[in-house]
């Protein structure tokens, strides 16, 4: 891992004063001054010319809490997914959602029949790390930090992924988030933009004054100087968001309604006014999330220089302790959502939205994923409910993914996973970071040199035996 | 290496003042890492400055690096980096506190520091132990001669009078009793931005996050006690306002937390806090013990109290210690209770819970019948092992798992260490090593101290005067939450504030909302956490907005604060007014390109041209400074 991003990656990464802070971190003011930072982006690591990343997108779907995948997608095939095990969450098997004759979709997540019928679905199941510690955070960060060795690493893979490969050199907006605060993912010494109010991404002057404040605020943040720890971040994070806003603006994603060309419904429901779809209206705030998100990408062309290649969002409600709900319920919602949302990506992201605005399709370029920190018991508990456990699943869509289903068929499900890990949880089959690994380097096009380094260990633990195949 | 001293010598001033000391003369090193000085006439202490040889070339000024040093010599530990060195201005203090000149060069022109050790020092201890600067608190300090002093009354609240706070108790009766969430927000709002209390306001949001509940899901528990009436009166138990009651009784519920932990903070345990969290109806209720039964138990709970109120994820509890505590916790569940009852888990809940009328209180309650009786082993084939003997058929017994329990967590010394790491990330730092760590345990197993073992203020009071705290090298390492943020803005300009409207718009677009965080960990104390394009944005609408605002329940009043200190608002007094602002906003810790910023923006208009300003302008400054990226960091 590189000096400079070692040194920031987490303020508590070095307790001492902050003069020792720069010392035994390697970083002195002089060799690597804050204000050398801008306006040129970081100095990208060699390996970053090797790569070329091209026209390729990256949306992810982080389902925050814990989502249940024995309930997601179904393992109707194994005795063990039972109504002895769960009295009142079994989904009894229902024949439309079939998916393999082993496997079937909870009914909430009927959305995805149709990109799965296309091709453009791989549904894996069976995904984890070993010796999960069953604790949210923990679970969020390994995901998200990608080296279940660290569970305090506070630098994210796709951090990792991005700034090795130089996706974010001279590029004024690569990656966007979308949500209440930046996800770890992204987060590294280079900040990224985060939004989490896309209706409310704007200071509350006009010219021109707006102007004034910009200005003034531009030059008092990209010469910050000294020692104090955060000093590198506040720079980077002011200097963006002024120099973000007008091209968000640009955007205007408020007045950008793309409608699905069969129904006539709004693609995303924001309001009651584009809610035909029937939604209740806490769902607004996640559809108009990952409505920016594909804006984002849709308004990156290959040609682009400041074209934004990867951005995401969560989805939120997954820990289900109680009141878990079957085929209606708090999950049951979520999942309706989750659909809703993903079948608009794929209708908007290939050009088949009804829409003025005319994008056209960057499908065969992009990929959506989505993640969850763990499974959940394979045995309900006494509230109607389930608790943390171990291996879920989650979903790849693309143009060019290879659809299907993965790890959940009569060959990949053999007797007793279900309860495989202390009699209790679904055993993982395929370790996380294979998944994404191979998204990173056969749709993103990583360089294969850079695995060790997104994902540390991952040729020592020979990892890539474990990969699917998914792209 | 050696390092390098530059001794900024200078002539001396020859002025005999009764106030400030003159120059400090003859500093040198006598040691390869001290730094001594002759004695200056009248000064009491000594503040030390420090830079690199390369700032000082750039023009950067030195920076406090010691505080008050008593004596005439100051032991600098860091070693500079080779080819490198550092140079140290030095200065002294009267007995009042009045810093003495910092000399000046062979050209005459006085040597700069960045941020005076005084008031910046100050700042931080208000930032920290608060809310930040106030008229109020800078006039504590003064009053009392010593941050120390300031330090020491803050944790003893109960001798500092509000009786003729009227701001403050008027704004929470406004308030008093909460009926909702906002209500309870208001509540932080207002006692952070008024309070002399400060560190009671901290503390109690500190402990009330610490332990967080969330009241959409303690409400929705309330809901189905208060269900909507199908006609007048039926069913009995059903109310006309539904769902207002119910939102009351969860409010009231968490505003009970908070006051119980803010009490605890200063006149209590550790085992007392925790308790005082696991039988609460709004912990009971969020983290799923009001389900947790025998046979089919629910973890929720058990795994949380671990990880995120005690112990901490690597604590050295294993799965089956969650299991073991699950099966503990069966049982407890929640109701109404009369006074007399109140505090006896097993004495009868009282059947017509939703008559107000029958005096009464919400509390813990224990039901025998959904109790796992079976023994349990906790922290089996460790140290701490402690086994529960079986209860079953004997009611007083299962009541005493929890007892057993707890006392069993606190016990384990991943506690002690777990809560104190929390603590000094509160209010020293992001990072606190393990030194600093060892230190506020070895105060948490003093059994002398008045609550024993894991009092609660003593180990408040080994954080707040270690030398971590008020190392000047610390100042400006964490960042304020938005909380902190919105209502150190208030108290900086004469704001005003009932504790809703625009504050809690803010708050919500800031991501951060006491009592509706649905993560059972709370809001994060590290400033990584609040650092991103959003939330600056949030914070420079704040301060824009509170800046230009006069209203009484939103609003704020710079320049009669200006006024009252001697600054004049008339025209051609830029760089007084914009030194007054630093002062206040970041202990004058500017750097002469940021204040010249300053004072251009106030010199020009709006169209970037150079114009006389007028009221309206310093008002824009006031937002535009509280927009600086010093005044998110504490």
């Amino acid at each position: 891992m590189g000096k400079k991003r070692n040194a920031l990656q987490h303020a508590s990464a070095c307790s001492c004063s902050r003069r020792l802070f720069l010392k035994g971190c390697g970083v002195t003011l002089t060799g690597f001054g804050i204000t050398s930072l801008f306006p040129t982006p970081f100095i990208q690591e060699a390996l970053a010319s090797v790569t070329a990343t091209g026209d390729k997108r990256l949306l992810f779907i982080f389902l925050r809490g814990g989502n249940d995948g024995l309930n997601a997608v179904i393992p109707h095939g194994d005795p063990d997914y039972s109504a002895a095990h769960r009295p009142t969450l079994f989904v009894p098997y229902s024949a439309p959602y079939d998916l393999n004759g082993f496997a079937s979709l909870h009914p909430s997540l009927g959305g995805l029949l149709e990109p799965f019928a296309a091709g453009d679905l791989a549904v894996v199941h069976r995904v984890g790390y070993a010796n999960n510690s069953r604790s949210h955070f923990d679970g969020q960060r390994i995901w998200e930090n990608g080296d279940p060795t660290q569970a305090q690493l506070f630098e994210g893979w796709l951090y990792r992924y991005v700034h090795d490969s130089a996706l974010s050199a001279g590029v004024s907006l690569p990656v966007l988030s979308v949500q209440a605060t930046p996800p770890l993912m992204l987060r590294g010494a280079e900040r990224f933009v985060n939004v989490a109010d896309p209706d409310d991404f704007s200071y509350i002057l006009t010219d021109p004054k707006l102007t004034k404040f910009k200005s003034r605020w531009r030059s008092e943040y990209a010469g910050l100087d000294g020692l104090e720890v955060y000093r590198p971040i506040l720079s980077q994070t002011g200097v963006k968001l002024v120099d973000t806003l007008d091209e968000y603006a640009a955007w205007d994603q408020a007045s950008w309604n793309p409608l699905d060309p069969n129904t006539g419904f709004s693609l995303f429901p924001v309001s009651a006014a584009t809610n035909q779809a029937g939604f209740s209206t806490q769902s607004f705030d996640f559809f108009r999330s990952v409505k920016v998100c594909a804006l984002s990408l849709l308004e990156s062309t290959g040609a682009s220089t400041n074209g934004t290649r990867v951005a995401g969002t969560q989805l939120a409600g997954f820990d289900t302790h109680s009141g878990q709900g079957q085929l209606t319920g708090v999950q049951a919602e979520l999942f309706s959502w989750l659909a809703y949302a993903m079948k608009s990506l794929r209708t908007v992201l290939s050009g088949a939205a009804t829409d003025p605005r005319g994008y056209p399709s960057i499908w065969s370029n992009t990929v959506v994923v989505t993640l969850s920190e763990f499974g959940r018991t394979t045995i309900e508990n006494g509230s109607g409910g389930t608790d943390h456990a171990a291996a879920s699943c989650l979903f790849v869509a693309g143009g060019s993914v290879n659809g299907g289903v993965y790890n959940c068929d009569a060959s990949t499900w053999p007797a007793g996973v279900t309860l495989g890990v202390q009699g209790r949880y679904l055993l993982e089959r395929t370790d996380y970071r294979s998944i994404f690994w191979e998204i990173l380097r056969d749709h993103m096009g990583a360089n294969p040199a850079l695995a060790d380094t997104v994902f540390p260990g991952y040729t020592g633990a020979g990892l890539g035996a474990q990969e699917l195949g998914l792209v | 290496m050696r390092p390098r001293a530059l001794l900024l010598a200078a002539l001396v001033v020859a002025r005999a003042s009764a106030q400030a000391p003159p120059e400090v003369q003859g500093v040198v090193f006598d040691e390869p890492t001290t730094l001594v000085w002759a004695p200056a006439s009248g000064a009491s202490a000594y503040d030390v400055y420090r830079g690199t040889l390369a700032d000082l070339t750039s023009g950067i000024p030195g920076r406090c690096h010691a505080y008050r040093v008593n004596g005439t010599s100051f032991a600098t530990p860091a070693a500079p980096e080779p080819d490198a060195g550092f140079f140290y201005l030095v200065t002294g203090e009267s007995s009042a506190g009045l810093e003495g000149t910092a000399g000046t060069d062979s050209q005459g022109v006085a040597h700069a520091v960045l941020g005076h050790c005084g008031p910046l020092m100050r700042n931080h201890v208000l930032d920290r132990t608060g809310y930040g600067w106030s008229e109020w608190s800078r006039d504590r300090v003064a009053t009392l001669g010593s941050l120390a002093a300031y330090v020491n009354e803050q944790l003893d609240p109960a001798t500092i009078s509000e009786a003729d706070n009227t701001e403050l108790t008027s704004r929470l009766a406004a308030i008093e009793p909460p009926d909702t969430a906002t209500e309870l927000v208001a509540r932080q709002v207002v006692g952070g931005v008024y309070a002399r209390r400060q560190l009671a306001e901290q503390v109690g949001s500190f402990w009330t996050n610490h332990f967080n509940t969330e009241n959409r899901k303690v409400g929705d528990q309330y809901q189905r006690l208060f269900p909507p009436c199908t006609s007048p009166g039926v069913p009995p138990q059903c109310d006309a306002s539904y769902p207002q009651r119910a939102n009351q009784q969860a409010a009231l519920a968490q505003k009970h937390e908070f006051d119980t932990f803010q009490n605890l903070s200063f006149d209590g345990s550790f085992r007392e806090m925790l308790e005082a969290s696991a039988k609460s109806p709004a912990m009971i209720i969020f983290l799923d013990t009001i389900t947790n039964v025998v046979a089919a138990p629910n973890e929720n709970y058990a795994r949380e109290i671990l990880e995120l109120s005690s112990m901490g994820v690597d604590g050295g509890y294993t799965q089956t210690d969650v299991e073991r505590l699950a099966m503990v916790f069966t049982g407890w569940n929640f109701c109404r209770k009369s006074p007399a009852n109140a505090g006896d888990p097993l004495a009868p809940c009282l059947a017509n819970y939703w008559d107000t009328a029958t005096p009464g209180a919400w509390v813990a309650n224990f039901l025998s019948n959904r109790h796992d009786c079976t023994s349990k082993v906790l922290f089996q084939g460790t140290p701490q092992q402690v086994t529960i003997a079986s209860t079953c058929g004997n009611p007083t017994a299962q009541v005493q798992e929890l007892e057993i329990a707890l006392d069993a967590i606190v016990a384990h010394p991943s506690t002690p260490r777990y809560i104190s790491k929390k603590i000094l990330e509160r209010f020293v730092t992001d990072s606190p090593d393990t030194a600093l760590v060892d230190a506020l345990v070895l105060e948490w197993n003093q059994s002398g101290n008045p609550h024993g073992v894991g009092d609660m203020r003593e180990v408040l009071r080994a954080a707040l005067t270690s030398a971590a705290f008020l190392d000047p090298d610390r100042v400006g390492s964490k960042i304020k939450t938005p909380l902190e943020h919105f209502v150190s803005a208030f108290r900086a300009i004469r704001g005003k504030t009932n504790g809703n409207s625009q504050v809690f718009n803010y708050l919500t677009r800031a991501q951060y909302l006491p009592y509706l965080d649905p993560v059972p960990t709370g809001w994060p104390e590290n400033g990584d956490d609040w650092l991103d394009t959003n939330n600056t944005l949030e914070r420079q609408n704040f301060g824009i907005q509170l800046a230009a605002a006069t209203g009484s329940n939103f609003g704020s009043d710079p320049l009669a604060l200006l006024v009252a200190h001697g600054i004049p608002t008339a025209p051609g007094n830029a760089a007084a007014v914009v030194d007054f602002l630093s002062d206040v906003l970041f202990g004058g810790a500017l750097t002469s390109a940021e204040r010249q910023n300053a004072i251009d923006f106030l010199n020009t208009d709006d169209n970037g041209n150079q114009a006389t300003y007028n009221n309206a302008r310093i008002k824009d400054l006031v937002g535009f400074l509280l927009g600086y990226a010093q005044f998110q960091e504490q």
